[in-house]
């Protein structure tokens, strides 16, 4: 045995035991201590050979040893302490106590800057999802309740045409949605370090230990008292300040230390990129939009005797404009509308489009014989500066409504290399309008053509683009939507209202492509009503 | 039923009547009329409208309506929504977008749930039929809604509604689904990432008035549960084509063999997204009703059987086909 071999050397196993770095401690039978080792008595001075284990002034050991316990953990003298219970032969039993300060020191450091890299990660992905500013101000302040403040307001200025006036959005740990207002100037200022945030001036976030209510009941909610702290950080961004946060915690906690002063920066830093980012969107797609509106199909005016339907599909493009167009305008009589493909897709076809619906659109007012008009329209596209060396030219039709006394219409078509509409009668029949004509801003020598014919009431046109027929998919992916598809899914829907019929077809188009790239597509239908 | 039980059975019945004339004006003045009576928006949008609706569906699938009839139908449903879209005020409360999901074409139902949402006092955006997932974002990019309501019908447009409702938690915005494309009691809709799903309008107007079920709404969605989703998913064509080559069809049914394949093929793939057999069955059932008069279960087995093949290396797809299959067997 290992044992047999010590020898019985009280004066060698003093001098073990006080070598220790655990303090060790004995208990006699009846809960006494007997023994303690030189650690025990640093760390546990209380302790000494006589005293009672459960009454002595170390409470968690007094307790542990009452209740029977194994282990326990305490602070003693500005110590972690960590104690294990051991049973020793006769009855008796040791306490091993360790003094474990730093490494809970360690692995604090070690949990908060896991949680701090956490949140940091968290705040990179919700603030990098949204490009719209209000959801990302919405978001940076959401982000730090609870985690760095009970209550995170964000103060921007928003972008022009808004008038220069600082806003603040708010979210508190118990509001359920965050709440906006407008702050003005003089709050800002009542503020310190508000104002000089929100100009770029202050650089640094900077705590703020003696807040007055007053000056912040503006932006708190209702209720909140007067804040413990309050914490201001600029939102800077590569185009200068994008706003400031302001942190505020209640007087029950503890107060910003220089880590969470330093994750604030860094978090504000984010939010602040993301909302430029968000703002330089907004920007661009204000312009976008607006040019969008102009080149998008029109709402169609409501005529007298007439029902109308328009449908529009771009070419995979997010701004959903593109090279065919329609339009219709009001005349006494009835209307004048036009379909039309300009050659080319997306931004460059479409502003082409613009140019020739503006020209449509003034021309018409001095000219309103179809094929009349087309010929003056091919002589204004090609006036345009620059029309030749662009050489896009555009098949279009143009017609006219005229309402009979009947019930029914006259239409009158022009033509310019576009595919012939059709018209589908009520009994299900389906006539080709030949119109025939040249493109229209190609050739100074361009000749049109004209054409006739009388919807019945029940009776429906349909002038289309060629982005229909030649939608290619199918079974095999690349045969074309063809002709014969088309009148036969139009002589299927015989006697539809117009806008039902442009959604039947655009619905089997759809399902022809399964997805896959496709054309320009628009369509207009006009029935006598 | 309204209370006071003004849209009664008798009510129905004239709506319908007014629809199977294809009565415009007949119809919207009956809607009128009971708003006129004391009917709030919702009322005659949900229990007139949307019920008729669903009658127009049940005509049409036992064969008493034509495809034009029930169309024409649809429409005079539609202007009565407009009609009544006009008797709502101001919004006071947040701004919501409402869309199918792409290929779906049956709009009808959504922009009821629109018009009822509006009424209770949100802004609302209708996006339309069959909108793609692309202009989605572009749009919820430049507005930042608060929510979009999805609407999907046939399950096996759930893949691209999964597309959707990633795109919304890209952009930020949580998705509340509603429709029976997502399954039984909308068992499916949180598989893909939606924050909620409702049955009808109201329920819409429920989900949007409190605050959305705990979890999160935003960011990445939940992967699917069958790892081989993603790589039947790359192979969708090709499983198309092999299943279309196995099947003996007369050249005149094979366009419409290729596109009931080809939502077989969807239905499957989505079955994988949802980890749920039942999407695949539930879709069989009803598919089986729709191919029994171009060659019924054969068909349908030998579709089933040569995807089975195309597929052996994904055990987990394969065994749903083989359940599929003895379901189809067994009827």
């Amino acid at each position: 045995m290992a044992g047999a071999a010590l020898p019985a050397d009280d004066r060698l196993a003093r001098e073990l035991l006080d070598g220790l770095a655990e303090a060790v401690v004995t208990i006699d039978p009846a809960g006494v201590v007997t023994l303690v080792n030189a650690m025990a008595a640093e760390l546990l001075p209380e302790l000494t050979p006589g005293v009672g284990l459960a009454g002595c002034r170390v409470p968690a050991l007094a307790e542990a040893a009452r209740d029977g316990a194994d282990t326990f953990e305490t602070e003693h003298h500005g110590r972690r302490l960590r104690g294990l219970r051991r049973e020793l032969a006769g009855d008796r039993c040791a306490w091993y106590v360790r003094d474990v300060t730093e490494e809970q020191a360690r692995t604090d450091a070690l949990l908060a800057e896991r949680s701090r890299t956490a949140f940091l990660a968290r705040a990179g992905s919700r603030l990098g999802l949204s490009l719209h500013r209000e959801q990302t101000l919405r978001t940076a302040v959401t982000l730090p309740v609870p985690y760095l403040a009970d209550v995170a307001v964000v103060v921007h200025r928003p972008p022009p045409p808004a008038e220069d006036e600082p806003h603040w959005i708010r979210c508190a740990d118990g509001e359920s949605t965050p709440v906006t207002g407008v702050a003005g100037w003089r709050t800002a200022e009542s503020v310190p370090g508000l104002v000089e945030a929100l100009e770029g001036d202050l650089t640094e976030p900077s705590p703020w230990l003696d807040a007055e209510l007053a000056d912040l009941a503006e932006v708190l909610p209702a209720g909140f008292g007067r804040p413990g702290t309050v914490l201001i950080s600029p939102m800077p961004s590569a185009g200068g300040p994008a706003g400031a946060l302001i942190l505020a915690r209640r007087p029950d906690r503890a107060g910003f230390d220089q880590r969470e002063i330093a994750l604030a920066r860094e978090f504000a830093g984010r939010a602040g990129a993301a909302l430029a980012a968000a703002e330089l969107y907004g920007e661009q797609t204000h312009l976008a939009r607006v040019l969008q509106n102009s080149l998008l199909p029109p709402k169609l005016p409501h005529l007298d005797g007439v029902t109308l339907a328009g449908g529009y599909r771009a070419a995979g493009d997010s701004l959903r404009i593109g090279g065919d167009f329609y339009d219709l305008f009001p005349t006494p009589t009835g209307g004048l509308f036009a379909l039309g493909d300009v050659c080319g897709k997306g931004v460059g076809a479409a502003v082409l489009t613009g140019r020739v619906r503006q020209s449509l659109q003034t021309l018409r007012l001095v000219e309103q014989r179809p094929r009349e008009l087309i010929a003056l329209l091919n002589r204004a596209l090609l006036d345009a500066p620059g029309a030749a060396a662009r050489a896009q030219f555009t098949t279009l039709l143009l017609g006219t409504l005229d309402r009979q006394p009947d019930g029914g219409l006259l239409v009158r078509v022009a033509g310019g290399g576009h595919p012939a509409p059709l018209v589908i009668r009520a009994g299900g029949g389906i006539d080709v309008v030949r119109v025939g004509g040249m493109p229209v801003g190609a050739l100074t020598a361009a000749r049109f053509a004209e054409a006739e014919v009388r919807l019945a009431p029940g009776d429906l046109l349909l002038a289309y683009t060629d982005g229909v027929t030649e939608a290619r998919g199918g079974p095999t992916e690349l045969a074309m939507f063809g002709d014969d598809r088309l009148r036969q899914a139009l002589a299927s829907g015989a006697g539809l209202p117009p806008a039902a019929l442009v959604d039947r077809v655009l619905q089997l188009v759809d399902e022809w492509l399964d997805g896959q790239p496709h054309d320009d597509i628009a369509m207009l239908a006009v029935a006598a009503s | 039923m309204s209370p006071g039980g003004r849209i009664g059975p008798a009510t129905l019945a004239a709506y319908l009547e007014h629809l199977e004339r294809a009565d415009r004006a007949g119809a919207v003045a009956l809607a009128r009329g009971l708003l006129a009576e004391g009917c709030s928006v919702a009322d005659v949008l949900v229990d007139l409208v949307a019920v008729a609706q669903r009658e127009i569906g049940r005509r049409w699938l036992t064969g008493s309506w034509s495809v034009a009839q029930e169309h024409a139908a649809t429409h005079v449903s539609e202007l009565v929504v407009d009609a009544l879209g006009t008797a709502v005020g101001a919004p006071r409360r947040g701004h919501v977008v409402v869309a199918c999901v792409e290929g779906e074409w049956h709009a009808l139902a959504a922009r009821i749930v629109s018009e009822v949402v509006r009424a209770a006092g949100w802004r609302v955006t209708f996006l339309g039929a069959s909108v793609p997932a692309r202009h989605l974002v572009s749009y919820l990019h430049q507005t930042g809604p608060d929510a979009v309501l999805l609407s999907c019908v046939q399950p096996n447009r759930l893949v691209r509604a999964a597309r959707m409702v990633e795109a919304s938690r890209a952009a930020g915005v949580p998705v509340l689904a509603g429709g029976p494309g997502f399954g039984p009691e909308g068992r499916w809709a949180t598989a893909i990432g939606a924050a909620a799903w409702g049955a009808s309008a109201r329920d819409a107007v429920r989900l949007l008035s409190g605050p959305l079920p705990a979890g999160t709404h935003t960011g990445p969605p939940p992967p699917p549960a069958d790892d081989a989703y993603v790589a039947v998913l790359h192979r969708r064509r090709e499983l198309v084509r092999l299943a279309l080559a196995a099947v003996d069809v007369p050249e005149e049914a094979a366009e419409d063999v290729a596109s009931g394949i080809a939502h077989l093929v969807d239905a499957l793939i989505a079955t994988a997204r949802v980890d749920d057999d039942r999407l695949l069955l539930d879709f069989l059932g009803w598919q089986e009703e729709a191919l029994t008069a171009r060659g019924g279960r054969r068909l349908l087995d030998d579709v089933l059987a040569a995807l089975e093949r195309a597929l052996a290396e994904h055990p987990r797809v394969a065994a749903r086909l083989r359940n599929a299959r003895a379901a189809v067997a067994t009827g």
